[in-house]
């Protein structure tokens, strides 16, 4: 139940995968939304689309925001953008929760290491959980494999049975990994709620191919018919009759029943018939 | 007549001026000498452990939780005998690992105390002996879920190369270009001139430990063109530093990250190559249930001859458990075929031929 856990728990380090077919931003926004709810102060950093197009959304969500996008007026090295995110970072010694949205753009102009490195660089300070979306299908396998590496905690967002599931895969200080399914919806006060394990309705029982007496397919009729299995059931056989006569005491050793009989010893000379 | 001619070749047998080196055996095999992994079951399989002066490459598992359980077991040994420790990681603080090692337990001891024992009368030579396998510890025992508490002296032996240390880094001119692994490198061997190791007679050893080399921390993507230039030429170099001097190096590689051409030239490299999986990576493993993941000795070289060690001949897979406490290393063996009896009641009487009035067994 990784995500019910992390509603509950301190900020960690959370890669939030999504694709074209479900959106994951609205898991993104709310999980922030209710870190910043719960007390810790939340800097959100726009680099998806402007800032301008989801303005009445952002002051809905009333946590610090700040958009450093890429444009030609302005510096999109990666110090700068460093800089950006690490700016009044030390402050109350609270815990500070660093929101990307989305990490696809910044891939496409930096390599996997800068980024792994510049997240790294963030944490030097103080202690700041980043809660990042990247959409999955945009980058290739082993980007996508790399940023799993570096963030502990991972959730994709997929749809089944028409209703949002969240996958998750939890990456625990002693190394222990924790999966879980489970189904979230998002209300319109971006709170995450329903969250619930996904069970897997348990297939129809597979009546077993091989049915009780296994018939192998040939052209010859094998089965038994009702009477005719009847019938063999009916068969009393030899031992079961012995077992139940010497039901009770006699401890069924093997024994060797052997009579002395007449010795074999023949008078004749077996050569007699020869004739040299 | 001069007093110094020798008359026969007869040699008197000196006692070698080397010091035996702490932490290491003698192989029985061929006369390395064997550094202890830490972990007494992978010892055994690995003739008792590292040759001095080897790198050893450990592929691991997703995530790399199991490879870090290893080389917690290899630092903490490393800190029973007193060797020098160095914990090289851009993952983490390195220092993490080196004060989370596993503690030391020692096994209490049977003492056979045999009570009304016989007068031995033949062998009454043994009788004042105690029965002790002498076989049965090999090394430590360590215990996972407790920390190693260091004392104060042995502080002095560890050295840590990290993000922490290591904080403006530029790039190389020469073939190495990326600067962790030179700056690594260079870390290598400051520690060694310090601790006296590349001069022959030194009676410790350095033990190296290099967590998850090739991670994108690492940034080895940053220069597409010497991405694999740099990482077998920093995997040569430290096999060269260590080749020449009393170290020995374990450095574990996420070989799923990586392209396979590096993973196939690293396990080229270097000396002796275990891979890790666990069950979560491989579903036909999932019968494989008491154990969480499969060990694989890709490679064990033997430094000084030809002829490979003895039982390696790549037939026999090894399973690891990994506990709360304790790492353990077996055989892999499948589990009992146990009929899966899922049949409800009503079918076992028409199971074959057996009477419907009694479900005994059939006796034959």
């Amino acid at each position: 139940m990784i995500l019910k856990d992390l509603l509950k728990q301190p900020p960690v380090s959370i890669l939030i995968q999504d694709s074209f077919y479900v959106k994951g931003r609205p898991l993104f926004l709310s999980l922030i939304h209710n870190y910043s709810k719960n007390g810790y102060s939340v800097r959100y950093f726009k680099y998806d689309s402007p800032l301008s197009s989801e303005k009445s959304e952002m002051e809905q969500l009333e946590f610090s925001w700040q958009t450093c996008i890429f444009n030609e007026n302005q510096d999109s090295s990666r110090t700068a953008i460093e800089s950006c995110w690490s700016s009044d970072l030390a402050n109350n010694g609270k815990h500070l929760v660093v929101a990307i949205d989305s990490l696809s753009p910044l891939l496409l102009n930096w390599t996997v290491g800068e980024l792994a490195s510049a997240l790294r660089n963030l944490q030097k300070t103080t202690a700041v959980a980043v809660v990042a979306l990247v959409h999955g299908d945009v980058h290739d396998k082993e980007t996508v494999q790399a940023l799993n590496y570096i963030f502990h905690c991972h959730l994709t967002v997929r749809k089944a049975q028409g209703r949002n599931v969240c996958s998750g895969v939890l990456r625990k200080g002693s190394g222990k990994l924790v999966d879980s399914d489970e189904y979230y919806s998002i209300t319109d006060q971006w709170e995450v709620k329903d969250v619930e394990e996904v069970v897997e309705p348990s297939p129809n029982v597979v009546v077993d191919s091989l049915p009780k007496n296994a018939v192998p397919k040939s052209t010859f009729k094998l089965d038994l018919n009702a009477k005719e299995e009847e019938a063999r059931s009916q068969v009393v056989l030899p031992y079961i009759r012995k077992q139940a006569s010497s039901a009770t005491s006699e401890t069924s050793k093997g024994q060797i029943i052997y009579e002395a009989e007449a010795p074999d010893w023949d008078d004749e000379d077996p050569d007699d018939d020869l004739e040299i | 007549m001069a007093a110094n001619i020798k008359i026969s070749s007869f040699q008197k047998r000196i006692k070698p001026s080397n010091p035996n080196i702490l932490g290491t055996k003698i192989s029985a095999v061929n006369s390395t000498l064997n550094v202890s992994f830490g972990v007494t079951s992978l010892d055994q399989i690995i003739d008792g452990g590292l040759p001095l002066g080897s790198l050893c490459v450990v592929e691991e598992d997703i995530y790399g939780s199991y490879a870090k359980i290893i080389t917690k077991y290899f630092l903490a040994e490393g800190a029973m005998q007193k060797n020098f420790l160095l914990s090289a990681s851009l993952n983490e603080n390195p220092w993490d690992l080196l004060n989370n090692l596993p503690s030391p337990v020692t096994e209490p001891r049977e003492t056979n105390i045999i009570e009304n024992r016989e007068e031995l009368k033949i062998a009454w030579r043994y009788e004042n002996l105690t029965l002790e396998d002498n076989n049965q510890r090999l090394g430590n025992a360590f215990d996972l879920s407790i920390p190693y508490v260091m004392p104060e002296t042995q502080k002095a032996n560890l050295a840590v190369w990290g993000e922490t240390v290591t904080p403006n880094l530029q790039r190389g001119t020469g073939t190495l270009k990326n600067s962790n692994c030179l700056s690594l490198l260079k870390a290598i061997e400051e520690a060694i001139k310090k601790w006296e190791l590349d001069s022959g007679t030194s009676p410790n050893l350095l033990r190296i430990v290099v967590s998850s080399f090739g991670s994108p921390f690492w940034q080895f993507d940053e220069n597409k063109s010497s991405l694999s230039t740099d990482f077998t030429a920093t995997l040569l170099l430290l096999k060269s530093i260590v080749r020449s001097t009393n170290a020995v190096a374990l450095v574990t590689i996420p070989h799923q990250l990586l392209n396979q051409s590096l993973v196939s030239r690293s396990r080229h490299l270097a000396d002796v190559v275990i891979q890790l999986k666990s069950l979560r990576e491989d579903p036909h493993l999932r019968d494989l249930m008491d154990v969480h993941g499969i060990l694989e000795l890709k490679k064990v070289a033997n430094l000084t001859s030809l002829k490979p060690i003895l039982g390696q001949d790549g037939t026999t897979t090894y399973g690891f458990k990994a506990t709360k406490r304790k790492f353990k290393i077996e055989k892999l063996h499948l589990p009992p075929a146990i009929d899966d009896d899922k049949s409800s009641p009503d079918h076992s009487s028409s199971l074959g031929c057996s009477s419907a009035a009694s479900k005994t067994n059939l006796d034959f």
